[in-house]
């Protein structure tokens, strides 16, 4: 999910630092002192998610949860994945930081469409499950496709690599999509008082 | 003891600054020269007993970076290919070798020395704090699972379980930011966590390591590619 | 007589359901006390609203005479009230020991000279000088209940509100506990169900139960009591 330090050209390095400098810079200067907890737990989370290893046939993959993070932050969610992002390149090698812009950029972006889908008025329960899953499926799979169109885009002798990361990522979008549902009614179960206080929050944000 | 400098070696300041020197130096190259080793020896030599763990880390993180480097080598682009593999790998070793040992409270604290803005700062503070009683709840359920003899597999009851456990992981994540922003009304937090004294003093080695990796990058003699 | 918290017929609910009706409450100045009642029956939830944490249904509250009536009242007694949670872990902010306690001292102005003076000073009180550089999270229950303490004392507080203070503490830790609040001299509420705690340290316990607050002295208080009156000034005499 992290494209790694010494793939990419200058170019695709400083466009993404520049675009994702843009949007967290803006993020934070709209960020109050008491939205800082949940974006510093959400950031943890966000971190911690590259160790959830979800087991498919003969191997494993981890899980991302930027949709359901991007979900119940909005757009201070560039803050909390820049934060989780930096600490993930230093402390494990995951990204770096020359990558760290054009990772935030893949990364980052498709969340605010979690955002967006989670404020949906839904009115049966099919429907939200749809939507849950969705806040799982369609972020991943805008990452996983961003990636693939940053590595095109580095030159012709990335394309094939592009292609095979691209559908290497098609499991995880649905075991993304399943697991955010699947967690998403876990907490509506044991805890909906904490999902209906991201809804008010969320409707007082986009009001 | 001094437990803000988890690492023997280099304080955690230094090593952000190098660490962001060195790879956006080498990440732009077009040619590699000999030198650039120089640093990663020195750190090798730092390191020298965790090695062993800093390689098989290397070597997992050398997915994506195989399969570009194969697709190129499949297209007979041989240059590119060692020029990208080199490029990476040196740049994964000086970051895996600088901040071996250290963890997500000793990044926050460099932040904070590093005169950033107190709300990144704060943001980098709580996000540490966060990870390591995130983590704490993460190993108890594992062990919980474990004790009960339950092994992951690719059936429904395993994605149920887990998917309860990221649920278990959140709840308690948000409990956890209503906590702290209680603790942060209660204690008077104002846009700021202070630090009494500069933690991690700069020391002979972080000096030492400074002078070799910007010599080594100076230094464009016996190019390797 | 000086009071520094005074309660009139408060009630509060959770989730819809009353916790508990008419709650009056007095705790005159230096006085020690101890809130009781079983799991759930809204102990921190009282805290809490006496905090300014979280705002009470109906009834009114004072803190030293001055009506409470928003959250943003509140604000101007922050650093009368010291606040220690249950769980110290929840209360740190800085991960350095004498970083974390130092914190409300240098978020209330002071100088970096003087806060370093005084956490030295209570860190030695505490005993705790030993930990002043380690990181908070990897120090023992009971080291970080003492660090937690510290970093309330240090604005010297004049109530301090302690929710379940002796949870997960070892035996010995629990007497060094006492021996320290019994040492203080300042208005203190304890909310806790562990009664031989809280009979070592407070002059009144009130039980919570639905119809309000049951008041009852603390059988072993007077020996305590006269203990420490050997090295304290009469601050804990009975006036009502």
């Amino acid at each position: 999910m992290h494209l790694s330090e010494g793939l990419l050209r200058p170019e695709i390095l400083i466009g993404g630092a520049v675009v994702s400098a843009f949007f967290t810079l803006y993020a934070f200067k709209t960020l109050k002192d008491e939205d800082i907890p949940k974006t510093a737990v959400l950031s943890a989370l966000f971190f911690l998610a590259s160790f959830i290893h979800v087991p498919i046939g003969p191997t494993s993959v981890h899980l991302v949860l930027g949709g359901i993070v991007g979900a119940m932050l909005g757009l201070r969610a560039f803050i909390a994945i820049f934060v989780a992002l930096l600490l993930q390149g230093v402390l494990f090698g995951f990204g770096g930081l020359t990558t760290l812009g054009i990772n935030l950029f893949n990364l980052a972006t498709p969340t605010l469409i979690g955002y967006w889908l989670f404020m949906l008025p839904t009115h049966k329960r099919w429907q939200k499950d749809i939507l849950w899953f969705l806040i799982g499926f369609i972020p991943l799979a805008l990452s996983a496709f961003l990636l693939s169109l940053t590595l095109a885009l580095n030159g012709d002798a990335f394309m094939d690599a592009a292609k095979i990361a691209l559908v290497a990522h098609l499991p995880l979008m649905f075991i993304e999509g399943a697991m955010t549902l699947l967690a998403l009614r876990f907490i509506e179960k044991v805890a909906p008082t904490l999902l209906y206080q991201k809804e008010q929050h969320v409707s007082r944000m986009a009001a | 003891m001094d437990q803000t400098q988890t690492s023997p070696h280099i304080t955690p300041t230094t090593a952000l600054l190098l660490a962001l020197l060195y790879s956006s130096s080498v990440a732009l190259q077009e040619h590699l020269y000999t030198p650039m080793l120089l640093p990663l020896l020195l750190l090798g030599w730092f390191q020298k007993e965790s090695l062993l763990s800093i390689f098989k880390r290397l070597f997992f993180l050398n997915t994506l970076i195989a399969i570009v480097v194969l697709s190129m080598l499949w297209q007979k682009n041989y240059d590119l290919a060692l020029l990208v593999f080199l490029r990476s790998n040196f740049i994964l070793m000086f970051i895996l070798m600088l901040f071996q040992g250290k963890d997500e409270f000793a990044i926050a604290i460099a932040m904070h020395r590093l005169r950033l803005p107190h709300k990144l700062t704060s943001i980098f503070f709580f996000t540490a704090k966060s990870i390591f009683l995130i983590k704490r709840e993460f190993s108890l359920f594992k062990n919980t699972l474990h004790v009960r003899g339950f092994t992951p597999k690719t059936n429904i009851l395993t994605y149920k379980t887990m998917a309860g456990f990221v649920g278990i992981l959140f709840i308690k994540a948000l409990e956890r930011s209503v906590l702290l922003q209680k603790a942060m009304q209660l204690r008077g937090y104002c846009g700021e966590v202070y630090t009494l004294e500069e933690h991690q003093a700069f020391t002979k080695q972080d000096t030492l390591l400074a002078l070799i990796t910007i010599l080594s990058l100076l230094w464009r003699q016996g190019a390797l590619i | 007589m000086s009071c520094s918290v005074n309660i009139k017929n408060l009630s509060t609910s959770r989730d819809g359901v009353c916790l508990y009706e008419n709650v009056t409450l007095d705790v005159s100045h230096k006085e020690k006390i101890a809130i009781i009642g079983p799991n759930g029956c809204g102990k921190t939830t009282l805290l809490e609203i006496i905090a300014g944490l979280r705002s009470q249904e109906m009834g009114t509250l004072e803190l030293f005479h001055q009506p409470m009536l928003k959250l943003d009242d509140f604000k101007a007694m922050r650093h009368l009230i010291g606040y220690l949670f249950q769980d110290s872990d929840n209360q740190f902010l800085a991960p350095i020991v004498e970083d974390d306690v130092a914190f409300s001292l240098l978020a209330g102005g002071a100088s970096k000279e003087e806060a370093r003076l005084k956490t030295t000073m209570i860190l030695q009180d505490l005993g705790i000088s030993h930990l002043a550089k380690k990181i908070v999270y990897h120090l023992s229950g009971g080291e970080k209940k003492l660090v937690a303490l510290a970093g309330v004392l240090i604005t010297e507080p004049k109530l301090m509100l302690l929710d379940e203070p002796t949870n997960g503490l070892d035996h010995a830790m629990q007497l060094r506990l006492v021996e320290i609040l019994c040492k203080i001299d300042k208005s203190i509420i304890i909310v806790s169900h562990h009664k031989e705690f809280i009979e070592l340290v407070v002059e009144k316990i009130y039980e919570i139960t639905p119809e309000g607050l049951k008041c009852s002295l603390n059988p072993k208080n007077g020996s305590h009591h006269h203990h420490h009156d050997h090295t304290h000034d009469h601050s804990h005499s009975h006036t009502h």
